[in-house]
């Protein structure tokens, strides 16, 4: 159950960050999956346990919110709580990861890495 | 299970600037009939195990990918662990500290006049110099240009590349092997001498002869060590530990605490650090070629900041970028018009900056961000902004701006944009793989660990050999001033053992 929501919980959380992510495929949705999940297996738990609760708070934060999580991702971002700063930062860096190291992306990132013929 | 037990005349811990230049500095002892072995946590490399992709590289090559958090989580440290360890991951760019830098530190002996003949070896040794004017980038001559029309000091990074054909990866390793680091320019000389070079070997625990270390199973493909996997000892009649800042510090203090050695782990420094990104309007030629060619020191008196040139990847320059959403993403698409800077601050080693251990043993790393240090990232910000604008950009990303962008019509009031209100720990992206202390070398038992020979205090046959035994910061890129340090421990070394070095 806890893998489902992080799944869906991650995914809303990236979204509301990274707008280009809510134009992504359902392969390249799988793909920030794959990066995040694989990412998070090599730390120890207690990190996976931090990072499905600050996506928690931050699902519960949106519903109390009536809905508006850009206002939540603000909150969140710019708070005079280090400890949730620090959160953010965590998870918008996961965010982040699973967006632009997706090689797939570069070509729309304008990044073209010179080639190396072995 | 028997525990293997391996016999050594002298044992080298870690294979980065520290230990690969010792080890090759001892390998004649080896004709003279010295067995000596380095031992290293990580893999060896070869070309074509880079695959230039980053997170895998990061992966293959970091500790933490890269990302070790300090305690506080407002600090990130970058450190590998290679057959070559962090220099397989630098830039390349060789400098060497002034002489000022060794009066402070005022450990007796420890001067320029002594480390200059050693500098220069490795100077020559690692190929170190100006690379032509038409291999620099685009990226790296807008730097030029900005500093040149504030009438600012700019100044050539010296490399120490040979066959580099720009491929703008350094920071993920070199997939053709053109830096000259430790794995490339002094290990195979010390195999050659003789050394048994063992990769894949984590070291738990030392006491003054005995050295208690695991052989690791080889990870995402990479060459297995050339012993089985499982415990190992090593007796060795002299231990050298170049494991850098944290890891020496943690080895030490797992193995003897620090109720004896007081000073053990303390003292750290990082020059932490910050990237900048401005937008040109036009596509400028930035990833491609050697991403590190000028620095400016105009401010290092006056501010204690050093800016320099530097290029890094999609998701690195993401992660550095101050907030989320519709501006980072259009700077993100934009990657081919960025032009990047990275702001140094030159911290002092304070005592309460320390590495120490968590319940398990592993190391942790308390750092606390004095104003001081906070008012050198501010202005180096500031500063770093005037250059991209001075070179044409037509907007530029500065953390504590509190907003993403800063345009060129606000060039004259970056004071007030750019404020301490802005600047919170927590929210910017500040990282560091300068990491230098906690085995500072120095006289007094209270104060240092080591003497300035690199021999830990109340032990014969003990060593460091790293950057962990610099008293303070290094002001500038460190690894030259790693390898000269390493040189003089290793003449020490030979003067215990009665040996000409």
């Amino acid at each position: 159950m806890l893998e489902t929501y992080f799944r869906d919980g991650f995914l809303r959380f990236q979204k509301g960050v990274i707008p280009r992510a809510r134009r992504f495929t359902p392969e390249q949705d799988e793909e920030s999956v794959r990066i995040v999940t694989k990412f998070l297996q090599a730390r120890p738990a207690s990190i996976r346990i931090k990072v499905i609760g600050f996506l928690l708070l931050a699902d519960l934060m949106t519903i109390l919110f009536l809905g508006q999580r850009q206002k939540v991702i603000q909150f969140l971002f710019d708070s005079s709580v280090p400890l949730l700063r620090k959160g953010f930062w965590g998870v918008n860096t996961l965010a982040k990861m699973s967006v632009f190291c997706q090689t797939s992306l570069h070509a729309d990132l304008n990044y073209h890495p010179k080639e190396l013929l072995r | 299970m028997t525990t293997r037990t391996l016999e050594f005349d002298i044992v080298i811990i870690g294979s980065g600037a520290g230990g690969g230049t010792v080890a090759k500095e001892l390998a004649p002892l080896c004709k003279k009939g010295a067995k000596i072995a380095l031992l290293e946590w990580g893999a060896r490399f070869r070309p074509e195990d880079n695959v230039r992709n980053e997170l895998e590289m990061a992966d293959k090559y970091y500790f933490e990918s890269g990302g070790f958090p300090t305690a506080s989580q407002d600090l990130t440290l970058a450190f590998a662990r290679a057959v070559g360890g962090s220099t397989t991951v630098y830039t390349g760019t060789s400098l060497t500290a002034p002489k000022e830098v060794f009066e402070k530190w005022g450990v007796p002996g420890v001067t320029l006049e002594d480390l200059k003949p050693r500098y220069d070896k490795y100077i020559k040794e690692n190929n170190v110099h100006l690379a032509p004017r038409d291999e620099l980038n685009e990226n790296n001559r807008l730097f030029e240009k900005g500093c040149k029309s504030l009438g600012w000091s700019v100044e050539q990074f010296p490399i120490n590349t040979k066959g580099c054909i720009g491929l703008g990866t350094c920071n993920l390793g070199c997939a053709v092997h053109a830096k000259q680091g430790t794995a490339i320019a002094q290990i195979p000389v010390a195999e050659k001498g003789g050394v048994q070079v063992i990769p894949l070997c984590r070291v738990d625990r030392i006491s003054p002869n005995l050295i208690e270390a695991q052989i690791l199973p080889a990870e995402f493909g990479l060459t297995p060590s050339p012993l089985a996997p499982g415990p190992i000892q090593f007796r060795a009649k002299k231990i050298v530990v170049c494991g850098g800042s944290v890891q020496s510090s943690a080895l030490l203090l797992r193995s003897f605490g620090d109720v004896a050695l007081p000073a053990l782990g303390r003292y750290f420094s990082c020059h932490p650090a910050l990237i900048l990104a401005g937008e040109h309007p036009q596509p400028i030629q930035n990833i491609q070629g050697h991403p590190k060619s000028f620095f400016c020191d105009e401010f290092f008196d006056s501010d204690r900041f050093l800016l320099e040139t530097c290029m890094y990847f999609p998701f690195t320059l993401a992660k550095n970028l101050v907030g989320y959403g519709e501006e980072l993403d259009d700077l993100m698409s934009n990657f081919n018009r960025l032009q990047m800077i990275l702001v140094l601050a030159i911290d002092p080693a304070l005592r309460e900056n320390r590495v120490a251990l968590d319940r398990s043993g592993n190391p942790i790393v308390h750092y606390r961000f004095s104003e001081e240090v906070i008012g050198s990232l501010l202005q180096a910000i500031r500063k770093s902004a005037k250059i991209f604008f001075a070179a044409g950009a037509a907007r530029v990303h500065a953390p504590a701006a509190g907003r993403f962008f800063v345009y060129p019509n606000e060039a004259e009031r970056l004071d007030q944009i750019i404020t301490r209100d802005h600047f919170k720990l927590g929210q910017l992206s500040i990282a560091a793989a300068h990491l230098m202390g906690g085995c500072r070398m120095g006289e007094d038992i209270e104060t240092s660990v080591t003497d300035s020979w690199g021999r830990v205090h109340g032990m014969k046959d003990v060593y460091v050999a790293d950057s962990s035994l610099f008293p303070g910061p290094s002001e500038v890129n460190p690894y030259l001033t790693i390898m000269a340090l390493a040189d003089r421990v290793a003449q020490g070394i030979c003067k215990d053992m009665g040996v000409n070095s």
